[in-house]
C-alpha cells in the first residue's frame, strides 16, 4: 500500500461527514419552515371568541373600525373613529373618540350616529356615548340630537337622554327620552312629548 | 350730424338702462312680495300637539299620543282637543297631518274668528267616543254623545246647547252642524 492511501481515505471520511452535516442542516431549515410556530401568548387574548376585541394591550389606533357579531356571524354594529379607539386591557374597555356608530339589521344600516366619546364593554353587549350625539335613522327621514345615548345590542334599542330633539319631516319633537328600536321598527318619546311643525 | 346721431344713441342707451333697473326692481319686488305672502300663508295654521308619550311605527307612518293628549290649533281661531288617547295619520312626505282621531272621551274648545258683527262664539264640546279632525278642510267631527255649548262672547244672554250622536264643527267658516234626531237646543240664542 502506498503512503497516499491514508490521506485518501481520511478525504473521504471528511467528505462524507461535510455531505451528512449539509443534509441535516437542511432538513433541519426544512422542518423548521412548515411546522407549527411558538408565539407568545399576550395577556388578554388567551381566547378569540365571538364578543371580544382581542387586541393587545393599550393599542391605540387612529382612524380604526371595530365590527361586533353576533353567534351567527352576523353584523349587529360597526364604529369608525376619526379621533382614535382604545383598547384598556386592563378594564376590557374600548374607547373612542369622535366615532361614527352603525347599528345594522339584516346587515345594513338601520341608525346611524356622530358622537364625541364612545366606550364599550369588550363583549359588545353595551356602548354608551356621550357629550351631545346626533343621528339619522332609516325611517322616514329622521334625524335625532341628544345628550347622551346608549346601544343595548341583545335586545337592539337605543335609548337617548338629555335635550331630546328628534325631526321627522316637517315636525319638530321634543321628549325627555328617546327609544329607538331597531328590531320592532319602532320609535318611543317619553316625557313633556311636544310636537310642532317647523315651517 | 355724427354728433346728433351719437348723442340720440346715447340718450336711447341712458334710457334702455334705466329700463332695465326699473324692471328688475319690479321683479324683484314682486318676488319679495310673493314668497313673504308665501310664508304668512304658511304660518296661517299651525297645531301643536303635547302628550306624556309618542310612539312612532316605521312602517305605518302613524303617531299614537298617549297620556293627557292635547292638541293646540291656532290661525285666525284658537281650537283645542284634549283626550287620553291619539291618533294620527301622517301624509307619506310627513310634511302634513292628513287626520287626527281623538279616543274619548274628548273635549274640545274653540273661539270662532269674528262675524260681520265683530261678535265671537266660544263652544265648549265633548264627546264620549271620538273626535276626528281633518286638517284639510278644518274640520272637527265629534261622535258617540256629542254636546256642545255655545256662547256669544261679551253678549249677554246669547247662549245654546247641542246635543247629539254627532257634531261637526268647521273652524274655517265657524259653523255647527248637529246630526242626529235628538237635538235639543236648551238655551235658543236671543237676537
Amino acid at each position: 500500500m502506498s503512503l497516499r492511501s491514508p490521506w485518501i481515505i481520511y478525504g473521504a471520511i471528511l467528505l462524507l461527514v461535510a455531505v451528512v452535516s449539509v443534509a441535516v442542516y437542511y432538513h433541519t431549515a426544512w422542518e423548521a419552515q412548515s411546522g407549527p410556530v411558538e408565539t407568545t401568548i399576550l395577556p388578554g387574548t388567551e381566547q378569540e371568541d365571538a364578543g371580544s376585541v382581542s387586541t393587545p394591550r393599550g393599542v391605540r389606533v387612529e382612524g380604526g373600525e371595530v365590527e361586533q357579531r353576533d353567534e351567527q356571524g352576523s353584523l349587529m354594529w360597526r364604529v369608525r373613529a376619526s379621533g382614535e379607539l382604545m383598547y384598556d386591557d386592563r378594564e376590557r374597555l374600548l374607547r373612542g373618540t369622535d366615532v361614527e356608530f352603525d347599528v345594522l339589521a339584516q346587515d345594513q344600516p338601520a341608525v346611524s350616529l356622530r358622537a364625541p366619546r364612545l366606550l364599550a364593554r369588550d363583549d359588545g353587549k353595551r356602548v354608551e356615548f356621550a357629550e351631545g350625539i346626533s343621528g339619522t335613522s332609516q325611517d322616514h327621514n329622521s334625524a335625532f340630537e341628544v345628550q347622551q345615548m346608549e346601544y343595548l345590542a341583545e335586545i337592539q334599542k337605543l335609548v337617548g337622554t338629555g335635550g331630546v330633539v328628534l325631526r321627522q319631516g316637517d315636525y319638530l319633537i321634543s321628549a325627555d327620552q328617546l327609544v329607538i328600536d331597531v328590531k320592532n321598527r319602532q320609535t318611543r318619546l317619553r316625557g313633556n312629548v311636544s310636537v310642532a311643525r317647523r315651517r | 350730424m355724427l354728433k346728433s346721431i351719437r348723442a340720440a344713441k346715447t340718450g336711447s342707451h341712458r334710457n334702455c338702462r334705466r329700463l332695465i333697473v326699473l324692471l328688475a326692481t319690479i321683479v324683484a319686488l314682486a318676488v319679495t312680495g310673493s314668497m313673504a305672502l308665501g310664508q304668512q300663508a304658511r304660518r296661517t295654521q299651525t297645531a301643536e300637539i303635547k302628550a306624556a308619550e309618542l310612539v312612532y311605527e316605521w312602517d305605518k307612518n302613524e303617531w299614537e299620543f298617549t297620556g293627557d293628549c292635547k292638541v293646540t290649533i291656532a290661525g285666525g281661531y284658537d281650537g283645542q282637543i284634549t283626550a287620553p288617547r291619539m291618533s294620527v295619520k301622517l301624509s307619506p312626505k310627513l310634511d302634513e297631518i292628513v287626520h287626527l282621531i281623538a279616543h274619548g272621551p274628548v273635549k274640545f274648545y274653540f273661539l270662532t274668528q269674528p262675524n260681520s258683527e265683530g261678535i265671537r262664539y266660544s263652544i265648549n264640546a265633548s264627546a264620549q267616543s271620538q273626535a276626528l279632525y281633518r286638517e284639510a278642510d278644518q274640520t272637527i267631527e265629534l261622535s258617540g254623545g256629542a254636546q256642545a255649548d255655545l256662547v256669544a262672547v261679551g253678549v249677554e244672554g246669547q247662549t245654546a246647547r247641542f246635543v247629539g250622536q254627532k257634531i261637526t264643527a268647521n273652524l274655517k267658516t265657524s259653523r255647527l252642524t248637529v246630526d242626529d234626531a235628538n237635538v235639543k237646543i236648551q238655551t235658543p240664542i236671543q237676537n
